[in-house]
């Protein structure tokens, strides 16, 4: 699941998946603004059918991070 | 008037060991800023092509390098040009065809063009050196940012070390930072409002914490903690995510936070009001700028609550008139056009004849607004048909440019429109007259955009049109398709 995040994630920044490293945060390139930050966020509520809640990314500082939270919340 | 590198030399021989700026991990204490700096501008001169006078091209980033590079850039004689990282390559091109510079640092590969192009590595990897330099003269030229101008060609303005030192201390004047103050700054610094609140902090000796961007959120509130901020500064579209991705939680920071500016976009009055009730005890500022005359009018949510629909008074040492169409001063009350004076205003564009840039020593801004009686800008109208993405400009024609060269397409033209989603003030919106059988859809055009533009230039609304209307001498009526 963790490589679908990434793609998604790759996808909206216009990135390759390789430059995804782990610490990498918003804000850390210029491809990941707040711009394209809040639509990697639509884009994986869409995905995989969920919803954030402004505590969960009150805690969210980078990919590895986010991508605990997807696979956290999209347990079936 | 001394320069803003003067005024870092002073702070460094008062205040050695204070930290400067921040940025993750790394930080530069005020001496060793000034040694850098130093560093950079000697190793300028050693480079094949560099003469005083050239330019050199910056990708400014949120990397301390960006700093060393762009103050040495100033003491070693050469014109600063900070750019944003994602610059497009046409708008790239342009730049190094108007001001033949000779060195890029930190774009991508390829994007440097003819010119020597510089890692940011090679700036942190230079030995300090130890030098008083011979500071600018105020009349010489430090900077040429390029705004968004009314035909999509950018204009370079620029600005002289006077220009920018003036504006520092009329800004400090009105906002009352201190040397005590600590700021984070998470807006790009590339444009002026970013690139102002640098100088800003600099000139006064405070301590400043660059931060990538507002989304990292977690990151924001840590350093807002962790280093006991005291000053920040925001557009209305980074108040709007934080809103969307915090609620209010930056209010929890209201008795900390000793003064925040904003600016780039308009600001209602409910939402002033709201930010004073947050921010009960900060000073919550708000400017009226361009990057031609930065920062000219000023408002302070609490003190000016009789006049929040306003874009609040001249700023400190500044004149603000309003114009009719011949120039003539017009009393309080009469609309006209909006003309600055002060030694903040920048003397014309480049390549441009200054003869429709000012009326007099007034700059004619190409908005359209009234003063009050006691002393108030009221802004109607822009004489420009710029879209304001989140602060940011965007000129229609631009974006029609770049649509009308992908196959299929036979006619265009983009207009801004509230954003949907009501974070970003207005969007791009794309009006599309299709080729008759042409087999395309909006995303189509979308992808085909996104080598070609900046990501928030990329229009988000779409709408297939039979006809672009126009007057009888082909002008786009563009507020038809609003």
């Amino acid at each position: 699941m963790q490589d679908e995040i990434k793609d998604v994630i790759a996808d909206v920044l216009g990135v390759s998946v390789a430059s995804l490293t782990d610490d990498l945060a918003p804000g850390d390139i210029p491809e990941w603004d707040s711009l394209r930050h809040v639509m990697v966020l639509t884009a994986l509520e869409k995905t995989f059918n969920i919803k954030f809640q402004r505590e969960e990314l009150l805690d969210v500082e980078d990919l590895s991070e986010l991508v605990a939270l997807v696979e956290e919340k999209a347990q079936p | 008037m001394r320069t803003l590198e003067e005024r870092i030399w002073e702070n460094a021989a008062r205040l050695p060991d204070k930290p400067a700026v921040k940025s993750g991990s790394r930080q530069a204490t005020y001496r060793e800023l000034t040694r850098r700096i130093a560093a950079a501008a000697q190793f300028y001169a050693t480079l094949p092509g560099y003469s005083r006078g050239r330019a050199v091209l910056l990708a400014a980033g949120k990397q301390l390098e960006f700093l060393y590079a762009y103050f040495g850039a100033h003491l070693a004689g050469l014109i600063a040009v900070p750019l944003a990282e994602d610059t497009n390559p046409t708008r790239l091109a342009y730049v190094r065809e108007t001001l033949k510079p000779f060195a890029s640092i930190g774009f991508a590969p390829g994007m440097e063009g003819e010119t020597l192009r510089l890692e940011w590595s090679t700036f942190a990897s230079l030995d300090e050196v130890e030098a008083t330099p011979d500071f600018p003269a105020p009349e010489a030229v430090a900077d040429v940012l390029f705004t968004t101008g009314t035909t999509g060609a950018p204009k370079g303005v620029p600005l002289t070390f006077g220009n920018i030192a003036a504006a520092a201390s009329q800004i400090n004047a009105y906002i009352r930072n201190t040397e005590e103050d600590v700021e984070l700054l998470a807006l790009p610094i590339s444009h002026s409002f970013g690139l102002g609140r640098v100088r800003c902090c600099l000139a006064n000796g405070q301590t400043l914490i660059l931060l990538g961007s507002f989304a990292n959120v977690k990151r924001l509130f840590r350093l807002l903690r962790e280093e006991r901020v005291t000053g920040f500064s925001m557009v209305p579209a980074s108040w709007a995510l934080l809103r969307k991705l915090s609620g209010e939680a930056l209010a929890d920071f209201a008795g900390q936070l000793r003064y925040i500016e904003m600016g780039s976009a308009p600001f209602s009055a409910d939402d002033k009001r709201h930010l004073a009730e947050l921010f009960p005890t900060t000073r919550v500022t708000m400017h009226y700028g361009l990057t031609e005359a930065s920062r000219s009018a000023f408002m302070e949510f609490h003190e000016d609550d009789r006049a929040l629909a306003s874009v609040g008074r001249a700023s400190p040492n500044v004149d603000i008139v309003i114009c009719d169409e011949q120039g003539h001063a017009l009393p309080p009350g009469e609309e006209g056009e909006i003309c600055i004076r002060g030694a903040h205003v920048t003397r014309g564009y480049l390549n441009v004849p200054n003869d429709a840039t000012f009326y007099g020593d007034y700059f004619r801004t190409g908005d359209v607004g009234l003063l009050s009686q006691d002393g108030y800008l009221y802004l109607r109208s822009r004489l420009k048909e710029l879209i304001n993405v989140g602060g940011k400009k965007v000129a229609p024609q631009e974006v029609d440019e770049q649509i009308l060269k992908v196959p299929g397409v036979k006619d265009c033209a983009c207009v801004g429109v509230p954003d949907p989603d009501g974070m970003l003030g207005e969007v791009v919106k794309a009006c599309v007259v299709k080729e008759p059988g042409a087999e395309l859809t909006f995303e189509d055009i979308a992808a085909a955009l996104s080598s070609r533009l900046e990501a928030y230039k990329i229009p988000t609304v779409w709408a297939w049109i039979d006809e672009v209307p126009r007057t009888q001498n082909g002008k786009t009526q563009r507020g038809l398709l609003k």
